[in-house]
């Protein structure tokens, strides 16, 4: 009796947060700073800042397949294998053996995992854009699905609190489509960019800027205290940056949390189910496995945090059943895990660009021009809803043009050598609908090793997103011909599935009505209220925008929103 | 053989994998946060002889140690970002 109740205190904190991710290192941040002892669970490896950036300083020469995939590799890691080569050499160890970790499509899902400390938050494509005041009304105006509970000005002082943190390069430009937020210093735009971005303003009226990216032009005192320095402009930041220029949960969350010496965290298991006490009608705590030993625990807190990437957060509901919720804990509205979303992309088109002979760039700049969202916006009305903005931007060739070029022996080898033509493209994100039968769920009788049931997704692009996409590829297009580019040619790849865009997110929305949404306003589970999930899982639209400072901005607003209640008592 | 028909030799097996590749139908694609990706139609029955050797033949060379230093101006950190003009007898830059 007493050692059990010594073991319960050992294993008893404030808070516990699941995962290490974008929002788990925030969630961590924001609950540790507020004086919550915080137990942070990760199912995968410690991957250490800089020290564990094993190929971060490597020459192309020190990777024998010199950025090509194995075949050992893309049979390991298949679903990744569909995004092109992240499970190469450089990047592979950040990325989730996906044989090991399988799981069932009934309807095919492209999903893109990182189990280790910091998540995807590693590799993210650091892209950071705010929603608009319309993202926020879009699903109530237009009859989709449900309203959102909060609107744009409820997270607008949450977007300025993480944007300061991360640190986001960006220029302001006072577009309502495109809210501005705290910037450092802009990225410059190369000479056929500004010429680009000038030609689309006269003749499309579509306005072009430099992409808002948290990778730091100019730190300041609160990231250079935790050791973050310049970007030195590599761009070669999925592989780990030992400068801490560019944002991760290993470089800013984590190590601001560890510096409240309130953060312990645990690697290697695996959240399992969450204890829901029948008399308190509250969570009580986690009940997890270590992934090696099998060996099976559990921690208890006043709240727990789900930030296990919004496909494992609802998982983690769904497996966690009760008497009160015997269809998965906060599941009576049978929303869990259903509206799943994603930006879908691959599509876009490419030309060659005439001229600029002369002009160069010293450096790799790890950043793009943005387009924001034009379509249905303002007076533009097309047969489709929403929207999508495009990624991408000049470059002037290298050797890797010869590939496809005629031409050998020494001449072809020298001109190899020099730079060649600018070509320019981008590649569109587009906004996908809410629809419940987008969904994944818990396989009844498979299970993996470790004994928990293998998740089947069941998701498709709808008319919709079709319908976008043609105007995508058309409209990249037009951009590109308007500019008077050359070789302009469009591509819509067709072997593209939801989760390719890893925005995969919806399953645990939030909404006013408990019969038809998961969490409230303050993404707290309807009738579980000390249980908050705070990941992608919490949307109710996609917006066509990157969306990782959105979760971090409700993260914050969340912890800030659970450590009052915690004072008042009310959890 | 002397060279002038070795050479003839060789741009005929060049001309002839042309020809195979546009059955090929390759497609220059973007993805995501700019992932570039050559899509293929054909891709399952391997490249023409040719494109595949000539393809590996630079990658090999140009990402080698040797290769690299000898042909461009390798610069692995960088520290800044900044437009430039080209200088007489510019090198590529490679990182």
């Amino acid at each position: 009796m007493n050692l059990n109740l010594k073991a319960t205190n050992a294993n008893t904190y404030d808070a516990i947060v699941v995962g290490s991710g974008m929002t788990g290192g925030m969630a961590a941040k924001e609950l540790t700073e507020r004086g919550l002892r915080v137990l942070m669970i990760e199912r995968g490896r410690e991957v250490k800042h800089i020290e564990d950036y094993d190929t971060a300083m490597k020459g192309p020469w020190e990777f024998e397949h010199r950025g090509k995939v194995s075949i050992q590799s893309a049979e390991e890691y298949w679903a990744n294998s569909r995004f092109g080569t992240l499970a190469n050499e450089e990047t592979g160890e950040f990325f989730t053996d996906d044989k090991k970790n399988p799981y069932i499509e009934k309807r095919p899902f492209d999903w893109i995992r990182a189990y280790h400390t910091g998540g995807k938050s590693m590799h993210w494509g650091r892209q950071s854009y705010r929603m608009n005041k319309k993202d926020f009304e879009a699903n109530v105006k237009e009859g989709i699905a449900i309203d959102w509970p909060i609107r744009y000005e409820d997270l607008e002082p949450w977007y300025t609190h993480v944007e300061k943190f991360v640190g986001i390069s960006g220029q302001a430009e006072g577009w309502e489509v495109l809210p501005d937020g705290h910037y450092l210093p802009a990225m410059p735009m190369s000479a056929p960019e500004l010429y680009f971005r000038d030609a689309m303003m006269k003749k499309l009226k579509r306005p072009v800027t430099i992409g808002r990216i948290a990778n730091l032009t100019k730190p300041q005192p609160w990231h250079t205290e935790l050791g973050r320095a310049s970007c030195q402009y590599r761009s070669k930041c999925a592989r780990g940056c030992p400068y801490g220029g560019y944002y991760s949960s290993l470089s800013g969350s984590i190590p601001a949390a560890r510096k409240t010496e309130k953060l312990t965290v645990l690697h290697d298991t695996i959240a399992n189910e969450i204890i829901y006490d029948e008399k308190t009608q509250k969570a009580k705590g986690v009940r997890v496995i270590n992934q090696h030993t099998m060996a099976v625990e559990e921690f208890f807190a006043k709240i727990v945090f789900l930030n296990a990437g919004s496909m494992n957060s609802a998982a983690l509901l769904l497996n966690s059943k009760s008497s009160r919720f015997p269809n998965g804990l906060g599941n009576d509205s049978d929303q869990v895990g259903r509206n799943i979303m994603d930006h879908h992309l691959g599509v876009g088109a490419n030309a060659t660009v005439e001229g600029f002979e002369n002009d160069y760039v010293f450096g790799q700049r790890p950043n793009a021009l943005y387009i924001p969202r034009f379509r249905n916006w303002g007076t533009d009305k097309k047969d489709f809803l929403r929207g999508y903005g495009y990624q991408g931007g000049a470059s002037k060739s290298d050797w890797k043009r010869g590939i496809t070029m005629n031409g050998f022996g020494a001449d072809f080898k020298e001109d190899m050598t020099r730079p060649g033509t600018w070509t320019m493209g981008f590649g569109g994100f587009g906004e996908i609908l809410p629809d419940p039968s987008n969904r994944m769920f818990l396989d009844k009788d498979k299970k993996d090793k470790w004994g928990i049931p293998m998740i089947v997704f069941d998701a498709a692009f709808g008319e919709n997103e079709l319908a976008m996409r043609k105007d995508m590829m058309a409209s990249a297009v037009e951009m590109l011909d308007a500019a008077g580019f050359k070789n302009v040619s469009g591509f819509n790849r067709t072997d593209t599935h939801p989760g390719l865009g890893i925005h995969d997110m919806g399953t645990a929305r939030m909404g006013k009505d408990p019969k038809t949404s998961v969490l409230n306003k303050f993404n707290q589970v309807h009738a579980c209220k000390n249980v908050f999930v705070t990941d992608g899982a919490a949307m109710v639209s996609s917006s066509c925008v990157n969306p990782s400072i959105t979760y971090m901005a409700m993260t914050a607003r969340a912890a800030d929103h659970a450590v009052k209640e915690l004072k008042k008592q009310n959890l | 053989m002397d060279p002038a028909k070795k050479l003839e030799v060789i741009k005929q097996v060049e001309r002839d994998s042309v020809e195979e590749m546009k059955a090929y139908q390759v497609q220059q694609t973007k993805m995501g946060d700019n992932e570039d990706r050559e899509q293929m139609a054909a891709q399952a029955k391997g490249l023409p002889f040719w494109r595949l050797m000539k393809e590996l033949t630079m990658l090999g060379y140009f990402t080698s140690e040797d290769g690299i230093k000898s042909s461009f101006e390798y610069v692995p950190i960088p520290g800044k970002l900044e437009m430039i003009q080209m200088k007489p007898n510019q090198k590529s830059f490679a990182y």
